[in-house]
């Protein structure tokens, strides 16, 4: 991700959750809840983790998918992830 | 008179290729599903809009399904995706779309329907075997109402000599919502058609008996006297059978045969759905053959008819 700005991943992980949450990706914030504000479920919640790993190239556990409850905490584990991987 | 086992039509939905999703489905919980599921919930939801099913209770609604190449389109993606890249590029999203039951349990899931849920298979004649399952399911008292009918999606290489040419770009779906005619009567409802009887035959492969057999079958569902038939058959025809119901028939008008079927189960459905709107007097008598030699009879009329059955009152024979 050197050559990408964490401001450039955030807005990827926005359009990719957006699409997948099927909402305008303006409606995504960092902070809004998927699962109590835009209505996600667990299937679109393993579809999120599984674009993210292949875009990404990362693993990320599905224990974590737990955490992941907005923009905001996507971006932070993958961060973390990215990190390990590297 | 009107027999306890007699079925009312209050509510259809027919759909094919051009039709757009979020017109009828809202924006959102239908873009993962392939285009033949979204035709299915389009045509589904036509069809309990038409019936004010609002005032039938949900959980005692059944779901009956007849598809042959729902599921092919979405197969033939996951094949493809396994081929390039393994399990890592299967979406999540779209891998219960494998499943031949999805379409009809989609239909079940965004409704609430409760009562039961059955997908059949039978080539050509799924559709209107669904519908005389359904019939069947009200008469044993299984559900107030069903949903009953066929969806579709493009036919895969290979069916061309079963079907024709398909016709199919993306998705079809014919659904009829049933209920027994007593009830749909006190609901205060339109009723848009009745359904009187069917059969579910499977016919001898030797012409002579195939024959007898398909005539025995008119017979016994119709005392005789059919107002109008229409009978479906598979791409190459089947003289016995036709043969058979011609003669049957007699020189009486409104006889007509349909060779191949370019929506495969839903082609009978989505006929159906036009007719519905000028069943003769007489009655109409839809007959669909399978290439394996699986036949289907209903019989129809218009409301406050008789469908000229000497048993009026059997929905299932």
């Amino acid at each position: 991700m050197s050559t990408t700005t964490s401001q450039d991943v955030m807005d990827e992980l926005r359009e990719m959750i957006a699409e997948v949450l099927e909402e305008d990706p303006e409606n995504i914030t960092e902070t809004s809840l998927f699962v109590e504000e835009h209505e996600a479920d667990s299937l679109r919640a393993i579809e999120i983790l599984a674009r993210i790993e292949k875009k990404y190239k990362v693993e990320v556990p599905q224990e974590r998918l737990a955490d992941m409850v907005n923009l905001r905490a996507v971006y932070d584990t993958l961060v973390e992830f990215s990190a390990e991987k590297s | 008179m009107m027999g306890a086992g007699v079925c009312a039509i209050t509510g259809l939905g027919a759909v094919r290729d051009e039709f757009d999703p979020a017109v009828h489905l809202g924006r959102k919980g239908w873009r993962f599903l392939p285009r033949a599921t979204q035709a299915g919930l389009v045509a589904a939801k036509l069809a309990l809009e038409g019936a004010a099913s609002t005032d039938v209770v949900a959980e005692r609604v059944g779901v009956a399904v007849g598809t042959n190449f729902a599921i092919s389109e979405i197969s033939d993606e996951i094949d493809r995706a396994l081929l390039r890249g393994g399990l890592a590029e299967i979406s999540p999203m779209g891998c219960p779309n494998f499943s031949i039951n999805l379409p009809a349990s989609q239909v079940s899931m965004n409704h609430r329907l409760r009562a039961f849920n059955i997908t059949l298979l039978s080539l050509l004649t799924a559709g209107p075997e669904a519908i005389l399952l359904g019939a069947r399911a009200l008469r044993a008292g299984r559900a107030d109402a069903v949903l009953v009918g066929a969806i579709e999606g493009r036919a895969e290489a290979g069916a061309e000599a079963v079907c024709g040419p398909p016709a199919l770009d993306s998705g079809a779906a014919g659904l009829l919502h049933l209920e027994r005619l007593d009830r749909a009567l006190e609901r205060g409802v339109q009723v848009l058609a009745t359904l009187h009887g069917g059969l579910n035959r499977l016919l001898p492969v030797e012409p002579g008996r195939r024959a007898t057999s398909a005539t025995t079958a008119l017979r016994q569902l119709t005392g005789g006297a059919p107002g109008a038939t229409q009978l479906f058959l598979p791409a190459g025809g089947d003289d016995a059978v036709e043969t058979a119901a011609r003669q049957f028939h007699g020189d009486r008008e409104g006889f007509a045969v349909v060779r191949g079927a370019a929506q495969a189960s839903a082609t009978s459905l989505l006929w159906l759905a036009d007719a519905l709107a000028r069943v003769p007097a007489a009655g109409l008598v839809l007959a669909v053959l399978g290439p394996q030699g699986h036949f289907i009879l209903l019989r129809f009329a218009s409301e406050g008819q008789n469908a000229g059955s000497t048993d009026p009152a059997s929905a299932e024979q």
